[in-house]
Parts: C-alpha cells; structure tokens; sequence
C-alpha cells in the first residue's frame, strides 16, 4: 500500500479546497437551479477576435512563440497602457505575456516570496492570493476590509500589518467579491505607506475596464514612485470576454520582470499562440466591444442594487466587477446557511461570503454576469425566500 | 429625464420592464419615468408593444414576401401617397422607402404561398404608378428585430467560483 498522506508535499496538503465546490456539486444536480454564482463574462468574445484566432490556424500559426509572448502582441500592450495610464513599459523586457492573469499572480509570488515571507492580502477577495502564497512558501497575512469602509483597504489596517517580515501586498482592486474600487486618492494614502518600505506590490487590475463611476480606473503604477516597485497583473478574460483563451499579462521592472519570467519560461513555456493572436485583434479593434459590454453590465447593475434594496437587503453600490456584496446578516442566518437555503428552498446558487476571506461572513456574492430575463427570475426567486423567511421571525 | 435616449433604448430591448425597474436602472424615478414613457406614448415615439414569435414552432401556417416594388411618382402624388395605398392593405407588414436599385420594400404576410402571389398579382403590380416588383419568400429568419431565433440559451460557463 503506498500511504500517498506521507508522499504529497507539506505544502500543498495544508492547501484547503475551494470551498464554494461543494456548493457548486449541489447545485450541479438540481436541473432547475438558476446560478447568480458565475465568475465570468456571460458575453461571448466578440467576433471579430474569435476571427483572428481561426485565421492564425489557418495560416497555420501553431508553434510556441518566444517564452515572452508575441513581440507584436506585447507592443499592443505597452501602447494600450501608454494610452490608459500614460505608463511607459519596455515591451521586449517589462512585459510578460501568461496563462491568463492567475498565472501571472502565481509567478510573481513565486519570484518574490522566501520562506517565512510575509504576504499582505486585503479580504474578502479572489480565492487564489492565500493557496499561492502557501504554495510557495509564505505566510499569507489577511486585511479585513469592512462594509463601512466600501471594501476599500485603508491606510491604517495596512500600516498596523506591516512587519519586517512583509515582503508583498496584494492589491485587488477593482475587487472580487465586492466590487469595490479605489480612487486615486485612496490608492496615494496607500503609496504613502509603502513608500518608505521595501514591500513590492502585485495589483491585480483585472476588472480595470469594468469601472462604474465617473473616473476611469487609476493603476497604482501611475503613483509618484510605485512603478518601480510594483507588478500590474492585468489580462482580456473580463475587459474582452476571453475567459477561455487563457490570455493576461504581467508587467513591472525590468530587474524583476527578467526572473518572474523564468519561472513562466520553464513552467509554461509560452502562452497559447491562437490566443496571443486573437489578443492582438482584441486590443486593435476591442475598445468599442468593451465599451458595449460595460453598458449592459452597468444597467445591470443598477437593476439588481435596485431589486436587493427593496427585498430588504442592505448593500452598499459597488462601483466595479460585476458582483454584488450584499449584507444578510438581517436575516440571522450565516452566509453558508443562507447560500444553502436558498438553493434548496427556491433553488438559486449565489455564493457565501466566506468563501472569499473570514470577513467576508455575512454577505454574499451575487454576479450580475448574466441577461435581464435570468436576472430578474432569480430576483422575483430570491425575494420570495427572503419573505419566508421574515414570516419565520 | 438626463437620458430619455437610452429609456427607448431599454423598452426596445424588454417592453416588459417596469417604470420601477427601469427607474432603477436610469438613476431616475419610478414616477418619471412612468411620466416619461405616458409622453411618448401620447406623442407617438412609442407606437406600440410587441411579442416577439417564433411562428415555426406553432402549427399556424403562413409565408411571408419581401418585395421590391419600383414606381414613378406622377404629379401630385409622391412617394407617401403611394406608399400609403399599399400599407393600407391588411396583409401589409412593413413598407419602407428605399435608396438604390428600387423604391419600396414591402413586406407581406399571407397564409399560403398563393395567397400571397395573388396580392402582387391582383393588388400591387396593377397599380397605376408600379413599374415593376420582385417578389422574394423569406424561406426562414435567423434573426429578427436584434432577436435570435435559435439562441443557444443554455449557460456554457462551467465554473462557478472565479
């Protein structure tokens, strides 16, 4: 017999599954569930971008590509963010093309963290920063963010958690679940803290293009001296609608960029070429696609705030994402009670708030990702549990 | 209203909308946008509310035309004139007036193809100011009104937690 408990690594046994999949199997057997669960685009990828993968197979385009991603596709990078954030980065040594943006997370925290190292992640948030951080060695250190805050990370939950041992903080911003968004001068009180330190940051700026507000989204790189020590992750699954080509980016100094990259270059090899190709199409000719795709999520938006208020559930309007944080604590019941009942009781799967982070206890995440007739059935759903259950009171 | 534009443009999409729902969605009031949508109604922006029908997947059985018609408009009666003698008529579903090659697009719903070849025979083609028609039979609509006619509705995500 051979004890596979004695084999595995230490590390990844103290990884714990996701713990939304349970959740999930449930609902996977329930044929008449409806999902407000899903973290992805409902859209498909624009047309013209699917075009340009099919075409690069008919040419024929089916090798590896240099182990930084296409040259062609990293200059549409470097002048897309020239012309969102007037950042300048070196195409050829500053920009790494990766397996979507989670890859481009895994390898950053890999390049940076020594064991022991401390890692500070704001919660609630995406479910991957805590398991990498493991993963690799480190110690990841949780900030809570609070409803009364927006979600946002202040400037003194970060300052009280910074010791000699923190070496990167994680910046997810706009957030999964919450939708939360910094503003510049949230993200400066941020940069004023780190200023003087020697801590990197990893901004994950994946939902950049989903901002609901009326400034655009402020990359933290623009900051007066954080560009030199921070690595922007960002990536086409939510701005185009690509979950599936398995396409981002990850871009940052030189001196770190050269060895993130070896740790692509041996583990990957190279991002799947079809997509690189489709990416370039989609930084050419997306810019109207994203536009029409954050209109539909934006009326959305504002439809299910709308709905949520008046079921009784108070929730503060996130301003990014497209996710919802709704508070349940009104009813008694904890986030995985309520995501429970409400499954079996009017069969909609919204997600629990714990699952992304102790704070995130007493809230739950509800994607907007979805068309106005799906939406509104698990609304008109979701509002009849929440009078059952008042009638119980 | 800050944008009665894109009002139209929601209860174009889903008539079914309430005012509170759309309300919502506007960052406007329930009662001005119920105001706002009386007004059209009584100006005649919005015309009317519709359903959009899949008649193939009833057994109702029925063929529609598109049809080009070019026509010289005689002295005292120009293209609206005309053009209304042919909306006039019940079996009549559209008429639009067009740039190019032919004047009007008629389109025409009857119940049977010969329903619908005795219309253009015996009501349009022998009208004082119709030159000529071409008749064409829509064999089967993909699209409709921005509507598809076989979504493919069922959900292709497969992950739930990201």
């Amino acid at each position: 017999m051979v004890n596979y408990e004695q084999i595995l690594s230490a590390r990844v046994k103290e990884v714990q599954p996701s713990g939304i999949r349970r959740f999930f199997e449930l609902a996977a057997k329930m044929p008449h569930a409806i999902s407000l669960g899903v973290g992805e685009p409902d859209f498909e990828t624009p047309w013209q971008i699917r075009r340009a993968g099919i075409q690069s197979l008919e040419k024929g385009q089916t090798f590896y590509t240099s182990n930084w991603g296409l040259a062609e596709l990293r200059n549409q990078i470097a002048a897309l963010v020239r012309r969102k954030y007037r950042l300048c980065y070196d195409a050829d040594k500053e920009i790494l093309v990766t397996v979507g943006g989670s890859e481009a997370i895994d390898n950053t925290i890999r390049a940076i963290v020594n064991v022991g190292d401390e890692v500070l992640i704001p919660e609630p948030s995406f479910v991957c920063y805590k398991p990498l951080t493991q993963m690799a060695g480190g110690v990841p250190v949780p900030l809570p963010t609070r409803a009364e805050d927006q979600f946002k990370l202040t400037a003194d939950s970060l300052r009280a958690a910074i010791t000699p041992r923190t070496k990167l903080l994680i910046l997810p911003y706009p957030n999964n679940p919450t939708g939360a968004i910094m503003t510049r001068d949230e993200l400066q009180a941020i940069a004023t803290v780190i200023k003087d330190t020697n801590i990197i940051v990893l901004s994950d700026e994946i939902y950049n293009s989903l901002t609901y507000g009326p400034d655009r989204h402020v990359c933290f790189a623009e900051l007066d001296g954080m560009k030199e020590r921070t690595i922007v992750v960002d990536g086409f699954s939510k701005s185009y609608a690509m979950t599936g080509w398995r396409l981002g980016w990850a871009m940052g100094p030189k001196e770190l960029m050269r060895h993130i990259c070896k740790i692509h270059q041996f583990g990957i090899m190279s991002a799947p070429t079809t997509a690189q190709f489709a990416g370039i199409e989609a930084i050419r000719t997306g810019e109207d696609d994203i536009e029409r795709m954050r209109e539909q999520y934006d009326l959305r938006r504002r439809y299910l705030l709308g709905e949520l208020r008046s079921m009784g559930l108070e929730c503060f309007e996130p301003q990014g994402a497209f996710y919802m944080f709704p508070s349940i604590e009104s009813t008694g019941l904890s986030s995985d009670e309520f995501c429970e009942r409400l499954l079996h009781e009017q069969e909609v799967a919204v997600i629990p708030g714990s699952a992304f982070g102790e704070s995130g206890e007493g809230h739950v995440r509800i994607s907007y990702s979805y068309s106005m007739n799906h939406l509104r059935e698990a609304c008109r759903r979701m509002r009849k549990f929440l009078q059952t259950l008042q009638a119980e009171k | 209203m800050k944008n009665p534009e894109k009002l139209l443009d929601l209860l174009a999409q889903d008539a079914r909308l309430t005012p509170a729902q759309l309300a919502a969605m506007l960052g406007e009031s329930e009662e001005d946008v119920a105001a706002a949508i009386k007004a059209y109604e009584k100006n005649s922006t919005i015309l009317g509310y519709k359903t959009v029908v899949d008649w193939d997947k009833t057994s109702k059985e029925s063929v529609t035309a598109l049809i080009e018609v070019k026509i010289t408009p005689q002295k005292g009666m120009g293209f609206d004139e005309i053009a209304r003698q042919i909306y006039s008529h019940h079996q009549v579903e559209s008429v639009y007036l067009m740039s190019g090659g032919f004047d009007l697009t008629v389109i025409i719903k009857g119940r049977t193809m010969r329903e619908v070849a005795r219309f253009v025979s015996e009501q349009l083609a022998p009208m004082e100011n119709v030159l000529s028609t071409g008749t064409h039979f829509i064999l089967k609509k993909y699209k409709d009104n921005s509507v598809e006619f076989d979504p493919a509705d069922s959900d292709k995500r497969e992950v739930m937690a990201w």
